[in-house]
């Protein structure tokens, strides 16, 4: 015991010096963002770096109006949420599947969700709209599920089969002695131990959906039904940038992402041991 | 539409410009690769001890990821500005005036100061990839190691990274995968310039999509991107002599 | 516990799938109840004056026809074109759609996505300068009206900083120009605020009115259609023009690294002594600069040997409204009746109230900036092509690209007029 606790007076230190030096790198774009979002636009062009002398209300009261964000905001939560849910639900199955399972041609099935990582997203804008049109899915609420779901599937499913693998399978094989069946093992065994990789998902593709733009840009025309990476894009014109209302609106829009990794985040950390004692 | 066979594929070889995003793109895959999966490696290892205040590190670690690459890009051009960018300004208030440097107006330097921010951006990510993985690492093995007297290092190096060792694999084929078709920060950033030094494929694709309204040859540009990510995960595969991709 | 994370899940999902019904109602264009609905694509997302202008004509044309409506959908400008092209490429047009002159718009129409405007034509053929109106035709037809002019080359300078070098006035000739770099070099103060990140500045606000002040305007239609060559002379002198000022040191050292608007800042904060921008920029500098009196405007300078008219300045037509050529006869009517609303007089004065400068003859009073009423002015000496408005795309990519190589010194401007008339032949 000792001797463990000289080594980490040692260690810490340095610890804490590497982990405060990244913290500050991580934290100056986000202050920085907040406060240029108090700047008039006259401010911000003689000023980017200090405090605002005087602090604008109003960029948010721009943002919010003029680019419509409660709106946005209700259909950026709807399609993230949704797109998130049934994302990681596919994905923890087939994850399920290719860990726990040797079957013809799983190889090949593996490689085939390999394959939606491999395209480069601005080649499959016009196909992906052709092929929405002709199956009469453009502009309705659930337009964007599809393709949010296709691209973040590789994804899911490459995190939760890598941590399923690990598994000892030794929890699983009592189960089946005791004569669980598959879905009930893959309910009660199987999801509670991969809860931190769950919840890595579940954040990972919450924020992919919440910032996706370009297939929200050309899927849907109708302004009742865009999200919200496209009302930001809105304060940058042709040849002007209303930049404090653009931080403004960045600002209130990683509110809510925020506060969905910190309702995810504990799960991550939380040992895999403790959750499958509770069960 | 006509069909012109391998045509495009034929032009695209002969373009220097082409050459120069691919030549460009490699040094993002290399970057990501071998900065973002150890610095994300590290902290992940880092943070999984019995810390104080290691949920609020971890949350900030993660903070790259959520923000917009527009923040990201206004941010990190002041950052690097060579007249009143934090770098120069804080090189010259300590004498070293001769350090300073255009750090993305120069094209011999542009590329490099880029991919700081690329590695930077993308750390977090695999930062709680790593943390989900050294979960599933029983608590035992690690106390009985330390019981038989290993070091924390030997501890890492013997027990840890090979246990999470699928999951090093897959973060470095999402690497490699993402940084073929990386575009938003690039894009934001430097616009591919200055004169194509910071251009990778997605960008040189985008282009000849959508502004020189070269469709045909953009996809040719895209097939190539896929075929190229296949190879390298092949290859890696191969490296890590595992089963699966 | 462990469920907590999926419960939660699933009821914001309910709730957001309850609260999501309302906004799922489908709206086709055409014809519905007698209203014909006609869907306007825009950019017109920023909240500025001249975009004020516009979106109120609309609202005014709506509540005056009972029988026709504009449905108004607006995308940020950086996206317009990706999502024109995708739509393009899926046969989903809109009705109305703004355009921009030059291969923007000439790509749509030989694919037949237009309908050229020559039946309603005759309307502005008089208010309107033939050679504006051209520069929305395509093989003859009219495919939109414009709006608004964009002189690309305008001199924006700060009387204060040039007085501290010792100008009183600002010079008119190149050599001169070069005098007062140099005198405010000697002052430390920057001489030109330039954001050539986005690398289109010095092709389009520098080069299309300095090559033409060296070459004549006859110069590029000319090298297109294989009567001349971009390896001449006098437009590699002009070329030339943006190397000498490199090494003059005219230009803040991160050019190449900001975009233009930040350069206007630079501007505007009193940190340079010009900056050379397009009439766009009029409005933000009226709007931010501190004191306007201190701002004067100039043309480019003349330069020596010359040939070509050395008052001009390039410009090109603006705020064009194209129409899908998918109409039905009914619609195609309706959208005329729109077109002749919308660019009347009205709009011209209100734009010219927003500081934009138009291509018919306004009224002006005393509250008009003394700026615009400058900047104004230089229309009468005639417009020159705006290059990248002239230029098929990847040569505009290959001079824009270029310039910015010569300010690094990568390449020589015999180099890149070569560059570029290799790739026009091989266009062809």
């Amino acid at each position: 015991m000792r001797i463990r606790n000289t080594k980490l007076t040692i260690t810490t230190p340095i610890i804490y010096v590497i982990l405060t030096i990244y913290a500050i790198v991580n934290v100056y774009p986000i202050i920085w963002m907040a406060i240029n979002s108090f700047k008039s636009e006259q401010e911000f062009a003689v000023n980017q770096f200090g405090i605002p002398k005087k602090f604008v209300l109003e960029n948010f009261m721009n943002a919010w109006e003029i680019a419509n964000f409660g709106v946005l905001f209700k259909n950026s939560i709807f399609v993230s949420l949704a797109a998130t849910f049934f994302t990681v639900l596919i994905g923890a199955l087939a994850s399920y599947f290719l860990a726990r399972f040797e079957f013809k041609f799983s190889n090949v099935v593996y490689g085939f969700f390999a394959f939606g990582l491999l395209i480069p997203i601005h080649s499959t804008l016009v196909p992906i709209f052709i092929l929405m049109k002709n199956l009469d899915l453009l502009n309705k609420p659930y337009t964007l599920l599809f393709p949010y779901i296709a691209f973040h599937l590789p994804i899911t499913i490459f995190v939760l089969t890598s941590f399923m693998k690990a598994f000892p399978k030794s929890i699983e094989e009592s189960a089946v002695i005791d004569g669980a069946g598959l879905f009930r093992r893959f309910w009660s065994i199987v999801l509670p131990m991969s809860r931190p990789a769950l919840a890595t998902v579940i954040i990972l593709n919450f924020i992919y959906n919440w910032n996706e733009f370009a297939f929200a840009l050309v899927l849907i025309n109708d302004q009742n039904l865009q999200t919200l990476p496209l009302g930001l894009a809105n304060f940058a014109g042709q040849f002007t940038t209303n930049y404090g209302a653009q931080m403004a609106g960045l600002t209130m829009s990683i509110i809510p992402i925020i506060v969905f990794y910190l309702l995810f985040e504990k799960n991550i950390v939380k040992g895999m041991t403790a959750g499958a004692v509770k069960e | 539409m006509t069909f012109v066979g391998l045509a495009n594929f034929v032009e695209l070889l002969k373009d220097p410009d082409f050459w120069n995003s691919v030549k460009n793109n490699i040094l993002v895959v290399l970057a990501s690769v071998f900065g973002q999966v150890p610095i994300a490696l590290l902290i992940a290892i880092l943070l999984n001890r019995k810390l104080k205040g290691s949920r609020l590190f971890r949350t900030i670690g993660f903070l790259p990821v959520v923000l917009s690459t527009v923040v990201i890009s206004i941010t990190w051009n002041l950052v690097y500005n060579s007249k009143y960018g934090l770098i120069n300004e804080f090189l010259r208030s300590i004498g070293l005036d001769f350090l300073t440097q255009n750090w993305l107006g120069d094209p011999d330097l542009a590329l490099y100061s880029v991919l700081v921010v690329i590695v930077w951006q993308f750390v977090g990510l695999y930062l709680i990839i790593f943390l989900a993985a050294l979960q599933n690492i029983p608590n035992e093995v690690l106390e009985s190691a330390k019981i038989d007297g290993a070091s924390e290092w030997v501890t890492t190096w013997k027990i840890t990274i090979p246990m999470i060792w699928d999951t090093i694999l897959v973060a470095i084929v999402l690497c490699i995968s993402g940084s073929l078709k990386t575009f938003d920060l690039i894009y934001v950033m430097t616009n591919g310039g200055p004169a194509h030094s910071t251009e990778v494929m997605a960008i040189y694709m985008f282009n000849e999509t959508f502004k020189n309204f070269n469709y045909g040859y953009g996809s040719a540009v895209s097939v190539f991107i896929f075929l190229f990510s296949l190879v390298l995960i092949v290859i890696v595969r191969k490296l890590f002599k595992l089963k699966g991709i | 516990m462990r469920r907590v994370g999926l419960a939660v899940l699933s009821l914001l999902l309910l709730l957001a799938l309850a609260a999501c019904n309302d906004g799922g109602e489908e709206k086709a264009s055409g014809a519905k109840n007698g209203v014909i609905e006609l869907t306007l694509w825009t950019d017109w997302t920023e909240d500025r004056p001249e975009n004020t202008v516009y979106k109120d004509m609309i609202s005014k044309f709506n509540k005056q026809h009972d029988d026709i409506k504009i449905v108004l959908e607006t995308i940020p400008h950086d996206q317009y074109e990706t999502k024109l092209r995708t739509q393009a490429a899926g046969n989903q047009l809109p009705d109305m759609m703004r355009v921009w002159p030059g291969e923007r718009t000439s790509v749509l129409v030989e694919s037949g996505a237009l309908l050229p405007l020559d039946p309603i034509i005759d309307q502005w053929k008089e208010s309107i300068p033939e050679s504006i109106l051209d520069d929305y035709a395509v093989k003859g037809s009219y495919y939109a009206i414009p709006s608004n002019v964009s002189l690309t080359s305008l001199i924006f300078y700060n009387k204060e900083l040039l007085k501290k070098a010792g100008y009183s006035d600002f010079p008119t000739t190149y050599e001169d120009l070069k005098k007062l770099i140099v005198a405010l070099n000697k002052e430390g103060i920057t001489p030109i605020s330039l954001g050539n990140k986005a690398t289109w500045p010095l092709q389009s606000v520098y080069i299309s009115t300095i090559a033409d002040r060296f070459t004549g305007s006859d110069f590029l239609p000319n090298v297109l259609s294989g009567k001349g060559s971009f390896v001449d002379k006098n437009f590699i002198q002009a070329l030339s023009v943006i190397d000498e000022l490199t090494k003059l040191n005219a230009f803040n050292e991160d050019m190449n690294t900001i975009d233009e608007a930040t350069a206007r800042n630079e501007f505007i904060k009193g940190s340079a002594a010009m900056h050379f921008a397009g009439s766009w920029a009029i409005g933000p500098i009226l709007d931010n600069v501190e004191n306007i009196d201190n701002i004067g405007v100039a043309p480019l300078p003349t330069f020596e040997g010359g040939k070509g008219e050395p008052s001009s300045i390039s410009g090109v037509a603006g705020g064009g409204i194209a129409l899908s050529s998918q109409l039905t006869k009914e619609e195609q009517e309706a959208a005329f009746e729109f077109l002749k609303f919308y660019y009347s007089e009205t709009l011209y004065q209100n734009l010219v109230k927003a500081n934009i400068i138009v291509p018919v003859n306004v009224e002006m009073d005393s509250q008009t900036p003394a700026i615009f009423k400058t900047a104004n002015s230089f229309v009468q000496g005639g417009l020159a092509p705006v290059y990248d408005a002239t230029l098929p795309a990847e040569l505009t990519d290959i001079i824009n690209n270029g310039l910015q190589a010569i300010t690094l010194g990568e390449k020589s401007p015999k180099e890149l007029a070569k560059e570029m008339q290799d790739a026009l032949e091989k266009m062809k």
